[in-house]
Order: structure tokens, then C-alpha cells, then sequence
């Protein structure tokens, strides 16, 4: 059977938050800025599913219960090739000078402060994510 | 060499090894506060050896890196892999430094501007843990500048461009090499230049398999790329980067919220990369960093940029290296600092080299009177604060008065400085016409002829070359009329018929020089000794007794010409000492040197700006006069005891050495008191035209700083007079030309 | 992969390695005026080119190949010279 063609060529965004209020938000703007969105609960879904599936940007969320934003990305740094290579924006709750610092350190590639408006998300994730193939 | 220099050179380079293997373990394991200690002592050791063999260049970098690691050893900055790097990056070009001062004794000559610019970076590491986020910006060297003038603005603007040179070894034949098939494959080529590295012998003294080409390319490939090509002939190749090209921006204007955003994300990238800890060099995180930015770039509209990224992580890969990324991503900092941001402009429009403002040399003009006159009057503010002082005496006021002169001197110097600055233009401008005047002459004459340039980038005083035109034309013309022989004459005697003539300026620090070489007959300096005895210019013992090259020299003396008719085109060989004359005024020398046969070669060295002069005021026969302080030694107050007299003549000794005394008003035809040997001489010893003496004077004044105003309309060639300026109270000084009035 | 000489031209034709610097040179030699036709010449080694370029013959184009036509032969052809060269004949030759 001849395979069909995935004509579903937009760039994938995984986004990282404990809060559904907060997901839904980023979920339903990106979905209109021509994205494919998935969610995860916290790093350990993430992590899940990035193993599964190929996106081109991560969101995360600094703060989130048992691994933390942190320690997400610096796991997933260190795995194989193409996970490890992952852009990842970083939501931080505030612009702290430890928390920068830590995110830089930590390989995160760029970050933006809550909250978050719907223009600014949509421009750095276009940005980051590059333009669909 | 030296056993002092000897012994630099060996422990430099261990020091060097040995930093190198600690900074990698470092890297690799993570901190080590024994090693660290290490690394900071072997930088510290190293300046200090930089500086007993004097190589300040060397030195400044290495002060820069020793601060650098001084704070990591006082644990003031954590040690992270941008800082490991950019240690090593440093020993690199120490390592480099050294074998070059092994091999010449000196360093190269960007040593200083490379040292600055690295030095540069260090220190921004250590006043905040980013990455400076400019690149400095090289101009490559002065073949690449006029190479670039064949790069369409369209294909140059807004990349960092690379220039390469390339000179195969003679022998590279054997050894299987095909250069021209190496330079063929150099992708994103935009323009190409292929010469003889020596000039190509007569046909039949051709060796067909020597390769004496010298080959100078640009592209807009990367170092990676260029490296692969030339993998097997690394030394017979030298790369350079170009500063980006910025077009005039055009229309629309630029979307700066757009570009402040890429500008932001290429940055945070580097941040990242630098803030790793040392040690992990891992894929994750340059490879996210140059995926993220490639994005970035891609969506701006950068492709070109992005491809670059991009390779540069391949190359980072292959080579388990993730500076490569980082190194790119400073690269495209630097191209994208080029201003113009709009894609539609007009193709019409020429490069322009940097960001530059039209304006009317007029007001560059008028901006440097009035800062020489600035000048003038700060010095007789200084003059009145003295006089303050005497009157108030040391007091509060007194010396809140003179610390506000010294704070306006140093700003008016200061300005002075800039102004002058902005009277800075290319050489290429004095040059600009010579190739058509060459052409004409050659036609005129029958003869073929060749004129190249070369170093018209180099800069000097606006003066110059007005002041130069002139004299380079005579030279030129002598060059063609008298120097070049006419075709016939040149393949008999096995030349090239056609001719070279070669208009070359260099500037080394504040120095220009500029040469005019053609390979033509030479001077003769039989001929000259025939002309010299002919017109009765020295004695025949004289002209005996000189050798070849003073005979060469004598050229420049007014009344000698070996044209064998004199022609409208040249006039006579008279020329030569106004040519002289023009250039020693300018404050410059000038030289000639000849091989009978193969050529001539005139050169000229001249200071690039335009002096102050330190003036010192005197008095005679109720007037004051200025004295160059270059040619004064110094001044003295003669009791007459000191002073004896020979017939007509007066003198002193000083330091075993008899002085002549000449009254200045006498010497200036002027009105002279008669010599009372009872009183005290009031002289002023200067040394000019080869001779000493002690001019007497009624008075010695204040010493002054003044831009000196050439001597205009009835006086423009009163011999004695070099110029003139204002005292402090206001009186136009003239200034004396002791060369003038000895010679 | 060859270089002859017939009737007053050069010909170089097809690829021309090192080897045949040496016929060249000597080809020039024996007829120092004749134009070099490499219109149908495929690559050429270096050794061949530097010997067009330090002979100054005029050369018959366009190249065989295009790397050189868009790239070396502004240097080579008769009627343009490198940007400051002066005459390329001498007028009123006596």
C-alpha cells in the first residue's frame, strides 16, 4: 500500500507547564500561529514524549513540581543527538539575575518573562522554531 | 639573537605547553585549584618575560589574560568553557608571537592591533560574564582593499568576507600540486587576482614547471571550508577577514524591532555557550544553540548566515568542538552589525567601505583654523595664569586657576588631535591620476610603459597630497622621459618591452613612504660625475672621491641634468632639487637608488600629520622672533669671561667644542647693537644644515606649541622664514628657518 | 590534451597537464607572436596557464572551460588589461 504523504508540515512546539490554564493559553495561540502543539505536565511526560515524538522547539516552565525546568533541560542536554540539540524557551516568573544565569548554564537558548503576552510568544517561537519546511 | 632573547624563547614556549595542558585538563575535568594557580603564574611569568625582551604588543595581551586569571584564582569568576577558551586562544597567539620574533626578531606588524583587540575581549570577560558581543574589525590587508573593488556591492554587503593569499612554492609542481585546481574550488568566490611573484624572465629563461604565481582571492566561504581546500598547503596560504561591506541604506527603513530580536537571539546563544561549566563541551548544547539560531536566521531572512551556522556545526561535530559553533555565531554578530537592513537596495549603488558623512572639505578646513587658533589662545591664558600667580601669588585662586588651564589645555589638545584626524585621507586620492598621465606621456613619447599602485589606502594629511602632487608628477615624468628606454632599446637589451612603473605607499605608524620604482636604464653615475665636473659643481678630486650612490644623490642639486636635450615635457633635471626642497618642507626625506640597467627607485618618507611645532620666543633689534625648538639645544647666559674673540669673530667653548656667536639682528640684516664685550651674551645654541651655533640674542622668552601658517603672498619665498603664528598677546610672530639661514 | 601548433595559432586542446607546459612554452617560443586558441580546451594545469599569462600572446576564446572564461581570461585576452595597464600596442611603430 502506497504510503500516504504527512502533509502536515508545520513545525512542532512541546509545551511544559503544570498549569492547564496556562497550556491551554500557549496551546490555543500557537495552534492559530500555524503550529502543531503538544503538552506535557511536568519534565517526566516531557521527557516522554520528546523521546517519541520530533518537535522543533520545547517551552518550558521554570517552576514546575518534582523536576524542576532545570533539571529538564540539562537531562535532556545530555542525551542522545537529536533530543540533546533541542531549542528549548525558557517561561521565567521573574527576570532574576540567579535564575538567567542558571538558565544560561543550564543550556535553555533563550527565555522570556511572565506573563507572557500572545504576540511575543508567537514571535519567539516563530523565531526559534525557524519557518516550516 | 641574543642569549637573553635566546632564553625567552625557550622558556616562553614551555610555559606555553605547559599552560595549554592545564587549561585543557581544566576543560576536561573541571576546576583544580593547583592548576589554576599554575596557569595564572605562566601568564604572569610571560608578561613579565615580554617585557625584559620589549614586546609590548605581547605584553598588553598577556596582562589582559593574567588579570583574567588572577580573578579565577581569587575564585572572584568560576572558570567556565568560554573562559578556558579564550585563555587558549591567547596562548595560541603568544605560541605564534614567539616563533615569529625566533624567526625575524620582531614581531608582526598587526601585532599591536591584535593584542588590542583580544585584550579587549578579555577584559569584558571580566567586567561581566557576557561575551562581548562585537567582533573588532579587521581590514585585511591593503591588496584585499583594492581587491574588493571588483566585488559587486550586491554580493558583498552585509557578509563577513574572507581574503585569501595564496603563493605555491616554486617547486610545488613536483610534489603534484595544482594550484589554480585548488583556488577553482573555492566556493562563493567573488573576485580573483593572479600574478607573477617575480617578474617573468625573458621567454626563453622561462622554467616551465617553477610556479611563480601569487594568487589573492575573495569569498564569502568560511575558514572551515577554505581550511579543507588547502588542508595539504596550510603554509603556503594566509587568510584574512574582511570587515562586512555596508551599502548606503536605501528606502524603506529598518524593521528594528525585528532586528533587535535576531540580534538578541544570536547573543543569548553565545551567553549560553559561555556559560557553560568547563568541561562540558556537550553536543546538546552547541547543537541547540546553532539550531536555534539558524532558525532565527532562517526566519529573518538570513540564509546565508543560517548556512554558515550550519556548517560550522558539522565542522563542530566532525571535530567534537564546539568553539567552531561558538566562533561562527561571533561572526554572524559581526555581519549582522552591518546597519542596512533593507534587502531592496539599489544596485547601482557603490559599496561604501564604513559608515561616512558627506561634508564640505571647506568646513574641515575652517574646524582646523579654528582649532590651530585655539590653540594660540590657550597658550595665552596659560601666559596670564603665570602672571596670576606672580600677582596673587600660590593661593586657592591661583591654583584653581591654573588647574583649570591645565584642564583646557589637554581638552584643546585633545580636540586638536581630532580635527587633525579628520583631515586624514587616502593616498589613493595624490595617485588617483596617474595612470592616465603615464598612458599620455607613453603615447607621446613612443614608449610602453605600465603604471601600478599599490597602498592607496594608506592615510595621510589632506596636505600631503595637495602638497605632493606636484613633485610626483616630475618624478613620474622623469621616470617615463628619462628613465624608460624606448621599446627597440628594451628587447635588445632583453627586457620586457613594455615598461613598469610602480607608485607604491606604506604607512608605518605615524610615518608615510612612497616609492616610485620603474625598471628602466638607471642612472648612470658616470654620466653624472661627467655633468657634475661640467658645470663646475665640485672639484674633480671631489667627484673622484665619491662613491656611486652619493653620486646617485647628487641628482637633487639645482644646475645638473643628464637629459641630453631638454624637452617641455620634463624641463631639466633642476627639477629634482625643487622636488627636494618641497618634500624637506613637508618635513619629509627624500632618496634615490640605482642599478645601472635594471631601474630607479625614488622614495619618499614623510610625516602623516600635519606638526605642531614647539616654538621658542626671542628678542633682537626690538623684535621678536620664533625659533623652532628642534634645532635649538639649548640657551645660556655667557659671562664674558666665556666669550673670546678671533679677529672679527666671537665664540665660546662648550663641552670642548668652540661655538661661533652670530648676532641675530646681524644675521637678519637688521639693526644691531655694537658688541659690548663687558655684558653678558644672552645666547641660543642651535644645530642646523650640519653646523652649530650660538645666536645672540637681546631676550629669551616663553616657549610656545603653534600650528605653523605657512608664509603667504610677498614672503612665500623669503628664504629664513618658516612660517608664522600669534603670541600670547596677540602679535604675529615670525618664525625663523635656521636651515635656511646658515645653508 | 595537447598543444598544437598549426599554421601561425596555438591550439590547446582538451584537458593540458604539466607535462605540457614544456610544448608550450616551446611553441612560443618558435612563433613568439601567435595568438593561443583555447577554445577547446578542457582543464587546464597550472603550469599551462602561468605560461599564457607570463607570455602576454594574445589568446582566442571564449575557454573551453568556464571556470577560466569567467575568471582568468579578463586577465589574458588582448583587449582587456588589468585595470591600469597603459598601451597595449605601441602607435606608429617606425
Amino acid at each position: 500500500m502506497a504510503a500516504v504523504e504527512n502533509a502536515d508540515r508545520r513545525r512542532r512546539i512541546l509545551v511544559v507547564d503544570d498549569s492547564s490554564l496556562v497550556r491551554l493559553y500557549y496551546h490555543s495561540a500557537l495552534e492559530r500561529a500555524g503550529f502543531a502543539v503538544e503538552q506535557a505536565i511536568n519534565g517526566i511526560e516531557a521527557t516522554e514524549k520528546v523521546l517519541a515524538q520530533r518537535f522543533d522547539l520545547l517551552i518550558v516552565d521554570i517552576n514546575m513540581p518534582g523536576m524542576d525546568g532545570f533539571s529538564f533541560v540539562r537531562d535532556l542536554r545530555h542525551r542522545k543527538a537529536d533530543i540533546a540539540a533541542l531549542p528549548i524557551l525558557m517561561i521565567t516568573t521573574e527576570a532574576d539575575e540567579t535564575d538567567i544565569s542558571d538558565a544560561r548554564a543550564a543550556g535553555v537558548n533563550y527565555y522570556l518573562v511572565k506573563p507572557v503576552s500572545e504576540a511575543d510568544l508567537v514571535r519567539h517561537a516563530t523565531a526559534l522554531a525557524g519557518p516550516a519546511s | 639573537m641574543n642569549e637573553l632573547q635566546q632564553q625567552f624563547i625557550s622558556e616562553s614556549k614551555e610555559l606555553v605547553l605547559q599552560a595549554t595542558d592545564d587549561l585543557m585538563t581544566v576543560e576536561r575535568s573541571g576546576f583544580d585549584a593547583e592548576r589554576i594557580d599554575r596557569v595564572f603564574r605562566a601568564f604572569h611569568t610571560l608578561k613579565g618575560s615580554a617585557g625584559v625582551v620589549n614586546l609590548p604588543a605581547m605584553g598588553l595581551l598577556l596582562h589582559a589574560a593574567e588579570d583574567l586569571l588572577a580573578a579565577v584564582n581569587a575564585k572572584k569568576r568560576p572558570i567556565t568553557t568560554g573562559l578556558v577558551s579564550e585563555a587558549l586562544e591567547c596562548l595560541d597567539q603568544v605560541s605564534a608571537w614567539v616563533d615569529a620574533f625566533e624567526a625575524r626578531g620582531v614581531l608582526p606588524s598587526d601585532a599591536g592591533e591584535r593584542a588590542r583587540d583580544a585584550a579587549l575581549r578579555l577584559r569584558a570577560l571580566l567586567s561581566d560574564n557576557t561575551s562581548s558581543r562585537s567582533t573588532p574589525n579587521r581590514h585585511g590587508p591593503v591588496w584585499a582593499a583594492a581587491l574588493m573593488q571588483e566585488v559587486a556591492a550586491t554580493d558583498a554587503s552585509d557578509k563577513a568576507l574572507l581574503a585569501v593569499a595564496y603563493e605555491p612554492l616554486p617547486g610545488c609542481f613536483f610534489d603534484g600540486d595544482d594550484p589554480l585546481a585548488l583556488v577553482a574550488s573555492i566556493p562563493n568566490l567573488l573576485a580573483l587576482s593572479i600574478e607573477p611573484r617575480e617578474p617573468w624572465p625573458p621567454r626563453p629563461d622561462i622554467d616551465p614547471f617553477a610556479c611563480n604565481l601569487r594568487i589573492h582571492a575573495i569569498t564569502a566561504t568560511t575558514r572551515d571550508e577554505l581550511a579543507a581546500i588547502f588542508r595539504l598547503v596550510p603554509d603556503q596560504v594566509e587568510i584574512f577577514d574582511l570587515a562586512p561591506v555596508t551599502t548606503p541604506t536605501a528606502t524603506a527603513a529598518p524593521d528594528t524591532k525585528t532586528t533587535a530580536l535576531l540580534d538578541d537571539i544570536i547573543a543569548c546563544q553565545i551567553d549560553m555557550l559561555n556559560a557553560g561549566d568547563a568541561g562540558d563541551n556537550s553536543y546538546g548544547r552547541y547543537g541547540s544553540a546553532a539550531r536555534a539560531a539558524a532558525h532565527a536566521l532562517r526566519h529573518f531572512e538570513r540564509d546565508d548566515l543560517a548556512f554558515d551556522v550550519e556548517a560550522a556545526l558539522e565542522s563542530a561535530i566532525a571535530q567534537q568542538n564546539g568553539n567552531l559553533v561558538r566562533d561562527a555565531l561571533r561572526r554572524v554578530t559581526a555581519a549582522l552589525a552591518a546597519p542596512s537592513e533593507d534587502r531592496d537596495r539599489d544596485p547601482d549603488s557603490p559599496a561604501a567601505p564604513s559608515r561616512s558623512l558627506r561634508i564640505d572639505e571647506a568646513h574641515v578646513d575652517s574646524l582646523f583654523n579654528l582649532s590651530g587658533e585655539l590653540i594660540v589662545a590657550k597658550n595665552s591664558l596659560a601666559h596670564l595664569s603665570k602672571l596670576v600667580e606672580t600677582v596673587v601669588g600660590d593661593g586657592d585662586l591661583g591654583r584653581s586657576i591654573r588647574r583649570a588651564n591645565e584642564n583646557l589645555d589637554h581638552l584643546i589638545t585633545g580636540m586638536h588631535s581630532a580635527i587633525l584626524q579628520l583631515r586624514m585621507v587616502p593616498v589613493s586620492q595624490l595617485f588617483r591620476s596617474f595612470p592616465r598621465v603615464a598612458r599620455d606621456l607613453s603615447l607621446r613619447l613612443d614608449k610602453r610603459a605600465e603604471l601600478t599602485i599599490q597602498g592607496g589606502t594608506a592615510e595621510c594629511d589632506k596636505t600631503l597630497v595637495e602638497r605632493l602632487f606636484e613633485p610626483l608628477l616630475h618624478l613620474v615624468r622623469n621616470a617615463i622621459d628619462h628613465g624608460i628606454e624606448a621599446p627597440e632599446e628594451r628587447r635588445a637589451a632583453g627586457k620586457p618591452e613594455q615598461a613598469h612603473i610602480a607608485l607604491e605607499a606604506a604607512r608605518t605608524g605615524d610615518r608615510l613612504t612612497i616609492e616610485v620604482r620603474d625598471d628602466g636604464r638607471g642612472i648612470d653615475p658616470a654620466a653624472i660625475r661627467a655633468k657634475a665636473l661640467e658645470r663646475g659643481l665640485m672639484s674633480a678630486d671631489e667627484i673622484a672621491a665619491l662613491s656611486d650612490e652619493k653620486t646617485t644623490q647628487l641628482i637633487f642639486s639645482a644646475g645638473l641634468s643628464t637629459a641630453t636635450a631638454v624637452t617641455d615635457i620634463s624641463g631639466r633635471g633642476v627639477g629634482m632639487d625643487v622636488v627636494r626642497n618641497t618634500v624637506e618642507q613637508l618635513g619629509g626625506k627624500i632618496a634615490i637608488a640605482s642599478r645601472l640597467g635594471a631601474g630607479t627607485t625614488v622614495r619618499l618618507d614623510l610625516p602623516v600629520n600635519v606638526a605642531m611645532s614647539q616654538i621658542v620666543v626671542v628678542e633682537a633689534s626690538g623684535q621678536f622672533f620664533g625659533l623652532p625648538m628642534d634645532v635649538v639645544n639649548e640657551t645660556l647666559r655667557l659671562t664674558p669671561d666665556r666669550v673670546s674673540r678671533i679677529k672679527n669673530n666671537r665664540g665660546f667653548v662648550l663641552r670642548d667644542r668652540v661655538v661661533p656667536i652670530c648676532s641675530l639682528a646681524e644675521a637678519l640684516n637688521l639693526p644691531d647693537k655694537p658688541a659690548d664685550d663687558r655684558a653678558d651674551h644672552l645666547v641660543v645654541v642651535a644645530e642646523a644644515a650640519g653646523k652649530i651655533i650660538a645666536l645672540q640674542v637681546d631676550g629669551i622668552h616663553d616657549r610656545l606649541d603653534a600650528v605653523l601658517k605657512p608664509m603667504k603672498g610677498l614672503l612665500a619665498n623669503a628664504p629664513a622664514y618658516s612660517g608664522t603664528t600669534m603670541t600670547a598677546d596677540g602679535r604675529v610672530l615670525l618664525v625663523l628657518d635656521l636651515k635656511e639661514l646658515f645653508s | 590534451m595537447t598543444v598544437r601548433h598549426v599554421s601561425g595559432v596555438i591550439y590547446l586542446e582538451g584537458d593540458c597537464g604539466v607535462e605540457e607546459a614544456e610544448a608550450l612554452l616551446q611553441a612560443v617560443i618558435d612563433a613568439p607572436g601567435a595568438p593561443i586558441d583555447w577554445s577547446g580546451c578542457g582543464r587546464l594545469h597550472t603550469a599551462v596557464l602561468q605560461l599564457i599569462l607570463a607570455t602576454n600572446n594574445s589568446v582566442h576564446g571564449p575557454c573551453g572551460d568556464p571556470w577560466l572564461e569567467r575568471w582568468v581570461a579578463r586577465m589574458v585576452l588582448p583587449e582587456i588589461h588589468a585595470r591600469l595597464d597603459v598601451i597595449s600596442t605601441p602607435p606608429n611603430v617606425k
